[in-house]
């Protein structure tokens, strides 16, 4: 059992952080980066070529963290990049490697990113993924998926939920939220046991985080969510600094 | 019906440049209703080329034909005697069409005048849009007549993904989201239910050629007969 | 056209004329057409026009071309004289192929530049000008009337009037919903209309019915309703009248949001003819109200009027005190201008804005209006209890998709009235539908009584008695080329083109032959009879000179296509003026700009015109509603096929005139002409004129690609 799941277990108010894997094949800042947040998180979350950007692959990087920084890291993998073979070999990669808990996620489409006539593979959906992870015996992943609690598509995004679970998500990563209104309604309206939620909070390069710390407490405080996923893109350097805010 | 638009002019008139007698051979099907090769927009790609081809002092001649439908081998044969006079064919038929006059006419080169864009349908004069993608695995029982292979560019078959938002696509802020436009149908007609159950990955043997015989006519063309 | 019956009349004018090279070429391009070819002394003046019919009588001919001055067009100079013969006064055509301008009389006559192409172009059209016959149309005579109130009332009963069997659809339960602003006796008027209706034979009603399609062509349309109990009948129509207007909404000035201190007009006058309300609604007490028309989107006179009468009724009690604020409103209506002096006369104040306008301070509990006051140059401010704007249309939904439902689209005023509306007023987009009262947009009901009467008359005009005569097989579709892409049912401006098994056929009821459907029809399937492309390419090859084949390359200059209903008329008021047609400008006529096709043009400058013109309707006065704004589409298109090219689009123009507009008809050439100039000759000439030689001695060419077409 991942020290992720342990703690989601254990009924700790977990944080997660989300870094990148670098745009070249230098590991070195993101091993420092890491090593600064100590033992700040309670998991790293790795990117799968975010924003449709090439980046390093996430397997690599995962596995060197875990080699070289001792980190416990979920592995973001995204259906845009791999066909069903690719995403399979990739799970299996990092199985291998040490990696215990995996985020599946579809992946910004292929036209925003800075390879617009990229062929997007999509051959399978996230729900088709997480089924795909969950069926695999050589790997026992803890398994995560993304929710869009303000979507204006509130019955759709409780259906694939539902979808999400019945396909083997144990926990899950909301998109960046500002306030528990929407978590709470699509919670609501999906029904069932209510799923592990980290929500996500995001800040901007240089945005003073008191109102996610606050919103981080009442969510805590309120139990509508798990835990907190703090991410800052745009300046991933700050993010030690930021989780020790954060850190409930 | 199957939609084309016209290729770039400078992309034909290069394609054709070399070649002394073209035939401009338009299609009265599906290209024909698309407005981009039928007669009319034949004669007008002629009448342009021969424009182009004097003012480049190029010693060339447009010829126009035009027949029924460019992939039904009687009527390509319809073409035959334009063809022999041809040192080229410029077709301005569909892919499939250009295909197989090529395959009919092999002694002369065959340039491609359209880009085939989709199978779609005719929205109002001069509007289309796509709505199919030929999967050969067809889900819309499911998602209420609404194709999220065509519409959703994720082809997203288990619900929407994260990034769509105010029924728009994360792709782009004019496109409707697929999903959006099938939960409201499915819900109009109370069918909502339909969407829980887990749509398995869909089969990608699509990807090999396609070869279809009808039922009916499988003793014909089996080995035996 | 048999050509033992045509006859060509060629006038040698003065002296030595006769002899000329120019008279020569003349005289052979009527030659190589199939008809016999006279020479004539002197054809002007009557004596002259008198010596032509006489000679047309004696050999029997069928037709006859003149080719004269323009003495000879003079307002039915040669008519008189064939109809004095017992001749059809139109049985002949007469060219102007002299030099001379009108009024230069003394001048010696000489043949006009190019007079031998324009012969031949002359007697290339008529090789395919066809007679048809008329034939009975099955029609049926029932009209559907659709709307409630006053216009809706007065167009059913004009229609039971003219005899025909009408079915009433209203929208609501009420025939006689309230029409506030119309007034008192409108009111009891409509009240008389609807007790007769009801009562009249040959009327069906349907109320809260909704009209759920309209299929087919004028006069033989089929609809389908459904009655408030939701069941659907299947009528057969003849035509239909549009009397419902779109939903009203309030015209607020912006910037101001309607809130509860802000009522429609009608609303006010509800409440000023009842005082208990008033009071209800505001209190007892002083009372401060605030009309606006007009501060939105334009009002019309009729509601200015009503305004002002609201106005002076509020304040015929002293305790209140009114402002009334008017923007834009359609001209003065009769008799405002003394209402407004009594209206000042009863202590209304009367603030009007030619620019600037009303501002909303605060709502609530009062309204705090703030306006520039234009007289002085100031800014005032003064609190309201109550502000009441007038309506304009704001089409909804339903009304959108009943608009749909009869074919026709929903113009920016929110009505269903055609851009073009000039031409035609009743007309809406698609024949046999015709517009009345508040479908017109903010009508003018002074007027409903004669648009109701109007619409009546287009019945009787398309329908007559259920059996009218009408000229088939003008507009041909030939199906073997068809491939049903309904294109041509889609563009017709007059929503002629129904589908017949399957197939586009031509309702000649309503047909105007713009040919907008031929131009557009991808597969050339369409001909219009007498205008078939085959004609044009011929006409267009005799205007580039080349059918006489001796005119010099450098006279193609700028090939005019102009619409027979606006800039034909134009240029021929123009010659009789004294202007004719400056050197280098060929003629071809077309009926509507709808048929000038592309490919028509392409040849035109392949033919070696050093440009093209086309001279349109204006787009908001095209006579056949629309034909003009298809041609204006295409043009945009043109142009950018002629860049591709290499060509460049500055050798295409466009402009639109009016039939009157003889002056502005004749600039749009000569500016063409200008540009021409500038531009220089076009670098396809050379290659035309080879192609010419070509095509003349090259008699046969074994080859599929002989270069000519
Ligand atoms: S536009 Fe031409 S091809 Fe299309 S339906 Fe009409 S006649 Fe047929
Ligand atoms: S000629 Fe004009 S009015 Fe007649 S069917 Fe064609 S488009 Fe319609």
């Amino acid at each position: 059992m991942s020290k992720l799941a342990q703690a989601l277990d254990g009924g700790k108010f977990v944080l997660t952080v989300e870094l990148d894997p670098p745009r070249g094949s230098d590991l070195k800042p993101l091993t420092e980066l890491t090593s600064s947040l100590g033992g700040k998180a309670d998991a790293l979350v790795i990117s799968d070529n975010r924003g449709a950007v090439a980046r390093m692959s996430p397997v690599l990087a995962c596995h060197h963290l875990i080699k070289h920084a001792s980190a416990e890291v979920i592995m973001t993998l995204a259906c845009r990049d791999r066909n069903r073979l690719a995403l399979a070999s990739e799970m299996l990669a990092a199985a291998a490697g040490g990696v215990e808990n995996l985020l599946v996620v579809s992946g910004d489409f292929t036209t925003l990113g800075d390879q617009p006539g990229a062929q997007p593979v999509f051959d399978l959906d996230s729900v088709q993924t997480l089924q795909l992870a969950a069926s695999l015996e050589e790997a026992a992943f803890f398994l995560g998926a993304v929710l869009a609690p303000d979507s204006t598509l509130m019955g759709m995004q409780a259906l694939k939920l539902r979808k999400k679970v019945q396909a083997g998500a144990a926990f899950f990563i909301t998109k960046p939220i500002s306030n528990g209104e929407g978590l709470g309604a699509l919670l609501a309206q999906a029904g069932g046991e209510a799923p592990r939620v980290l929500a996500g909070l995001e800040l901007g390069p240089e945005e003073d985080p008191a109102w996610a710390v606050e919103l981080a407490r009442e969510l805590k405080a309120q139990g509508q969510a798990a835990g907190v996923h703090l991410s800052c893109p745009e300046n991933q350097a700050r993010l030690p600094e930021l989780a020790g805010q954060l850190a409930l | 019906m199957i939609v084309a638009e016209r290729k770039p002019f400078e992309e034909i008139a290069e394609a054709s440049a070399g070649f002394r007698r073209v035939l401009v051979a338009g299609c009265g099907t599906c290209v024909a209703v698309c407005l981009t090769g039928g007669e009319k927009e034949a004669g007008i790609l002629a009448a342009q080329l021969d424009i182009a081809a004097q003012l480049n002092q190029r010693e060339q001649a447009f010829e126009v034909g035009c027949v029924e439908r460019q992939c039904d081998r009687e009527f390509l044969d319809e073409l035959a005697p334009q063809i022999e006079q041809a040192d080229a064919v410029l077709s301005l038929a569909c892919g499939a069409g250009i295909q197989f006059l090529a395959e009919k006419f092999p002694e002369v080169p065959v340039l491609a005048g359209v880009n085939t864009t989709f199978i779609g349908i005719n929205d109002d004069v001069g509007v289309w849009q796509e709505k199919c993608r030929s999967c050969r695995d067809c889900v819309l029982t499911l998602t209420g007549g609404i194709c999220p292979m065509s519409l959703c560019p994720k082809g997203m078959l288990n619900g929407p993904c994260g990034g769509s938002d105010d029924g728009k696509c994360e792709t782009d802020p004019e496109r409707d989201c697929a999903w959006a436009l099938i939960s409201a149908r499915l819900e109009r007609t109370g069918r909502l239910g339909g969407l829980e159950a887990i749509v398995p990955a869909r089969d990608c043997r699509n990807a090999l050629p396609g070869k279809q015989v009808h039922p009916a006519y499988e003793r014909r063309y089996s080995a035996h007969e | 056209m048999s050509a033992a019956s045509l006859g060509v009349f060629l006038c040698q004018g003065g002296r030595g004329t006769a002899d000329s090279l120019e008279f020569k070429q003349l005289r052979w391009a009527a030659e190589a057409a199939p008809g016999a070819v006279f020479t004539v002394a002197q054809s002007c003046q009557a004596e002259g026009a008198q010596a032509i019919a006489r000679r047309i009588k004696e050999l029997g001919l069928g037709a006859a071309v003149v080719g004269a001055c323009p003495l000879l067009h003079h307002p039915g100079q040669l008519s008189r004289a064939l109809a004095a013969e017992g001749l059809n006064p139109d049985m002949a055509t007469v060219l102007d192929l002299c030099a001379r301008a009108e009024g230069e009389r003394s001048g010696a006559c000489a043949v006009a530049p190019g007079a031998a192409a324009a012969l031949s172009q002359a007697l290339s059209s008529l090789a395919f000008s066809q007679e048809l016959g008329q034939e009975e149309m099955a029609v049926s005579t029932r009209v559907l009337v659709l709307g409630a109130g006053l216009a809706a009332l007065m167009a059913a009963r004009s229609m039971l009037d003219a005899g025909y069997e009408v079915v009433l659809l209203s929208p609501g339960k009420r025939l006689t919903p309230p029409e506030p602003l119309l007034g008192p006796e409108a009111a009891e008027r409509a009240g008389e209309l609807a007790s007769g209706l009801e009562e009249a034979s040959g009327l069906g009603l349907f109320r809260q019915g909704r009209l759920l399609s309209l299929g087919g062509t004028a006069g033989q349309f089929t609809a389908r309703i459904q009655d408030r109990g939701g069941e659907t009948h299947a009528l057969e129509l003849g035509g239909v009248v549009v009397a419902q207007g779109p939903p009203l909404g309030l015209n607020l000035p912006p910037g101001i949001e309607p809130n509860e201190r802000v009522i429609s007009l009608s609303e006010l006058k509800g409440l000023a003819s009842a005082p208990e309300h008033l009071k209800k609604r505001l209190g007892e007490g002083p009372l401060k109200v605030a009309l606006a028309v007009g501060l939105g989107r334009q009002s019309d006179p009729l509601t200015l009027r009503a305004a002002t009468l609201a106005a002076m009724e509020l304040a015929q009690d002293p305790e209140r005190e009114v402002v009334l604020f008017t923007g834009n409103a359609k001209v003065a209506g009769p008799g405002l201008e003394r209402l407004t002096q009594e209206a000042r006369g009863l202590g209304v104040v009367m603030v009007k804005f030619t620019s600037g306008g009303l501002r909303l301070n605060a709502a609530l509990p009062r309204l705090a209006l703030e306006w520039d006051e234009e007289v002085l140059g100031r800014v005032m401010a003064d609190e309201f209890d109550l502000l009441a704007v007038d309506q304009v249309p704001q089409p909804d939904d339903d009304y959108r998709g009943l608009a749909g439902t009869l074919g026709l689209a929903v113009g920016r005023d929110g009505s269903l009235q055609p851009e073009a509306i000039s031409a035609l007023p009743l007309a809406s987009g698609r024949g046999g539908e015709w517009l009345v009262g508040p479908a017109r947009g903010q009508g003018e009901p002074m007027r409903w009584a004669d648009e109701a009467a109007d619409a009546a008359r287009a019945a009787r005009q398309l329908l007559g008695r259920g059996a009218p005569l009408a000229e088939t097989g003008r507009v041909l579709v030939d199906r073997k080329r068809c491939t049903i892409c309904l294109t041509c049912v889609r563009v017709c401006p007059q929503g002629a083109m129904d589908r017949l098994f399957r197939r586009p056929v031509s309702n000649p009821l309503v047909c105007t032959t713009c040919g907008t459907c031929a131009a557009e029809c991808p597969m050339e399937a369409i001909q219009i009879v007498g205008l078939e492309d085959e004609r044009y390419g011929q006409e267009i090859a005799a205007a580039a000179g080349q059918s006489s084949g001796l005119s010099p390359a450098g006279e193609r200059g700028l090939l005019v296509l102009a619409c027979a209903n606006s800039a034909a008329p134009a240029l021929h008021a123009a010659r009789l003026k004294g202007a004719p047609l400056p050197p280098g400008a060929r003629l071809i006529t077309v009926p509507c700009a709808g048929k000038v096709d592309l490919d028509m043009v392409l040849e035109g400058i392949r033919r070696g015109f050093d440009g093209v013109l086309m001279l349109s309707c204006h787009e908001d006065a095209c006579q056949s509603l629309g034909g003009s704004t298809w041609a204006a589409r295409r043009w945009e298109h043109l142009g950018n096929l002629l860049e591709e090219t290499g060509l460049g689009r500055e050798r295409v123009f466009r402009s639109g005139v009016a039939p009157s507009q003889a002056v502005e008809a004749r600039g749009a050439i000569e500016n063409a002409l200008a540009a021409l100039a500038e531009l220089g000759p076009n670098p396809l000439k050379t290659g035309a004129r080879v192609r010419e030689m070509l095509s003349r001695f090259t008699l046969e060419m074994d080859d599929t690609f002989a270069i000519v077409s």
